[in-house]
């Protein structure tokens, strides 16, 4: 248990880098009391035939007209609505990212039953998000409008520069410390109170 | 957030109360004897080196180390994650000090107290608004990540789970106070240390690497970019946030008072090597994650997430066990540290001179509630708002290294230099943690707070007089 169920593999469709799950694509952490759940979860309607409207998908990132990350990491977030009604949903559907960077081909994402992604390591580019629904059974809902936001980190001139004082003030502070205890420890084998100048 | 968990919540309810009944049983037991101010609050001074070992190592294993480790890896790839095993760093470094506390003050009770002793009133009040709005952060972001943690494994209600950890935590510190903290650290040490060596086994076992490589290159490059600016960034402010949170914090300083003579050197030492391997762990698996095709909807859950979907229903019982042991061993520390700043420096120091020691152990014990409530208060009114406190305390603790550092080894360092050093580097690194990010402040707060010490020292050299220090006695 606790194991996504679908096996990952290249897929036909759409071509190029594109990732999906193959079969019944349940994404069910651990849960002891599955059989109950399990049950339930069969008997359930497919959420997607409720007419679930298309996510509506915002980002973590600051700047309405510009989203920045300086450190290829932010949160997508989306809802179906009603939030009393997303979170009824949730439990019966997953999510699927489509992720495009630059003018490359669409990457799928597998977003589980949650309601938002943490995604992190980007290069630098601009990239272009939007969502869709997946229920148990396989089928899809509509894409959500797509946002756009833009991956710029840090100056590596900024980065090595902060690098360096760090290792400065670090070598400092322990040269204090370990020269400082060398010192004391001198004295006291004098039989002195310790003291270093 | 989906209503799916890891764990069944009635056999995490059977677990939390189990764990429960031992942590306040043990607490009652270790402490059932301890009826003196000394011994309550330090635990009769003479604490030996494998509780001493334990107590620091356990203390140090926070739900920052199962929930930050995995998440910096997540966000800022293999230097995240070895940046963050460089906390250890601020272990090791408090081990000569430890030493050097307990011989200039046999007597001290907290790190306020040499603070004013060293540099007089001023910066003692300056450092006690740093130490207890560090401590505060602390204590809202353990209820806050106990309760969020007990809810995303098994589900179980945020407030309920808050509200048992809490209510444990306070129970057996208020029982037993330093000694039952450090009792029940020995065994939470064993516990966290057995279930991070299976859990690592584990997960070895169950992730290719190649595949966790190659599916990092492919959508997540940047993670294994040794060049990437943002973590290049973080190494060294990683360090110097736990350096500054060690060498500042009365939970440290209280167990450098309480470990016997010629302990607390061996005792950091050994704690700090110990650490070093669990963030590296713990972080490893959180790369894993676009392997096995996990969504991951908060950075700071990929660790839990990853674990107990590579180790299935065992896993997650043990990775439960594991967290709800690692997030008591620092509440409960950290309950009765800030418990002795507040009793001695500011209850003692500032409201009561005259207070007998049965009054102080009567303060501390009411301390202990009083924390203990606030922080469930807090954490019910709002779980984000104070728990993101803890993240700007980077760069106030980090302000407080050099003049703490130098005030125990350089007799030249003055009064000005110290308060001014605890001022500027907070305002400065605050500044460059809204200009540049959470990955500077430490840094910069640190980098400016050595330069002012270093300048007025310099400048305005003191010859402190070592022997005032050992006022604190009685």
């Amino acid at each position: 248990m606790g194991r996504l169920m679908g096996l990952m593999h290249r897929a036909p469709w759409p071509a190029g880098r594109t990732w999906w799950f193959s079969g019944r694509f349940v994404i069910a952490l651990v849960v002891l009391a599955h059989g109950s759940r399990a049950a339930a979860r069969q008997g359930a309607l497919d959420p997607l035939d409720a007419g679930l409207p298309p996510p509506a998908l915002t980002s973590s990132l600051a700047g309405a007209s510009d989203p920045l990350s300086t450190d290829g990491s932010f949160v997508l977030s989306w809802s179906l609505g009603d939030e009393a009604a997303s979170g009824a949903f949730a439990s019966d559907v997953s999510f699927q990212i489509e992720e495009a960077a630059g003018d490359g081909e669409p990457l799928l994402i597998d977003a589980g039953p949650h309601l938002t992604s943490a995604l992190s390591g980007r290069d630098d580019g601009q990239y272009r998000y939007r969502v869709r629904t997946i229920s148990t059974s396989g089928s899809t809902g509509p894409w959500s409008r797509p946002i756009h936001l833009r991956v710029e980190h840090h100056s590596l001139s900024l980065a090595l520069s902060l690098l360096a004082l760090g290792a400065v003030v670090f070598l400092a502070t322990a040269s204090l410390v370990l020269l400082g205890h060398r010192l004391a420890s001198r004295d006291e084998s004098s039989r002195q109170l310790p003291s270093v100048e | 957030m989906s209503d799916q968990a890891i764990l069944d919540p009635r056999i995490a309810g059977v677990l939390l109360a189990l764990f429960s009944v031992l942590w306040v049983f043990l607490g009652w037991w270790w402490g059932r004897n301890a009826t003196g101010l000394e011994d309550y609050m330090l635990a009769g001074r003479k604490v030996g080196l494998a509780l001493g070992t334990a107590t620091a190592m356990a203390t140090w294993v926070t739900s920052n180390t199962t929930m930050v480790a995995p998440q910096l890896a997540y966000q800022l790839g293999v230097w995240g994650m070895l940046g963050y095993s460089l906390g250890s760093v601020g272990l090791l470094l408090f081990a000569p000090m430890a030493k050097r506390i307990r011989e200039l003050m046999p007597g001290g009770f907290t790190s306020g107290d040499f603070i004013r002793l060293r540099y007089g009133t001023f910066a003692w009040r300056v450092f006690l608004l740093v130490s207890l709005t560090y401590s505060a952060g602390w204590l809202v972001s353990l209820g806050t990540a106990g309760g969020l943690l007990i809810q995303a494994l098994s589900g179980i209600p945020y407030l309920v789970g808050m509200t048992v950890i809490l209510t444990i935590c306070v129970l057996y510190t208020l029982l037993g106070g330093l000694r039952a903290v450090i009792g029940t650290d020995f065994v939470q040490t064993i516990v966290i240390i057995t279930g991070a060596v299976i859990v690592g086994y584990m997960t070895l076992g169950a992730v290719d690497l190649e595949s966790v490589h190659a599916r990092l290159s492919e959508t997540r490059p940047r993670l294994l970019d040794m060049l990437m600016p943002a973590s290049l960034m973080f190494l060294f402010n990683n360090l110097l946030f736990g350096v500054g949170e060690i060498f500042h914090s009365n939970v440290w300083w209280s167990r450098a008072f309480a470990f016997g003579k010629g302990v607390g050197f061996k005792a950091y030492l050994l704690a700090g090597l110990l650490w070093i391997p669990i963030p590296i762990a713990a972080g490893f698996i959180a790369l894993a994650a676009p392997a096995i095709g996990l969504g991951v909807p908060r950075a700071d859950m990929v660790g839990p997430l990853v674990a107990a979907e590579v180790l299935g229903a065992a896993g997650a019982v043990l990775l439960f066990i594991v967290v709800f042991s690692a997030i008591a061993s620092s509440l409960d520390s950290l309950l009765a540290a800030t418990s002795d700043l507040v009793v001695e420096d500011v209850y003692r120091r500032h409201l009561r001179p005259s207070a007998s020691q049965g009054e102080l152990r009567k303060a501390a014990s009411g301390t202990i509630v009083v924390l203990g409530v606030l922080t469930w208060v807090v954490c019910v009114l709002d779980v984000t708002t104070l728990a993101k406190l803890l993240h700007f305390t980077g760069a106030l603790v980090a302000s407080t290294i050099w003049p703490i550092a130098a005030g125990l080894y350089w007799r030249r360092t003055n009064r000005l230099s110290a308060a001014l050093a605890m001022l500027l580097g907070s305002i400065g690194g605050l500044a460059a943690y809204f200009a540049i990010g959470f990955y500077v402040a430490a840094l910069v707060g640190a980098a400016i707070s050595m330069f002012v010490v270093l300048l007025l020292t310099w400048l305005r050299p003191g010859r402190f007089d070592w022997r005032k220090l050992q006022e604190s006695e009685g």
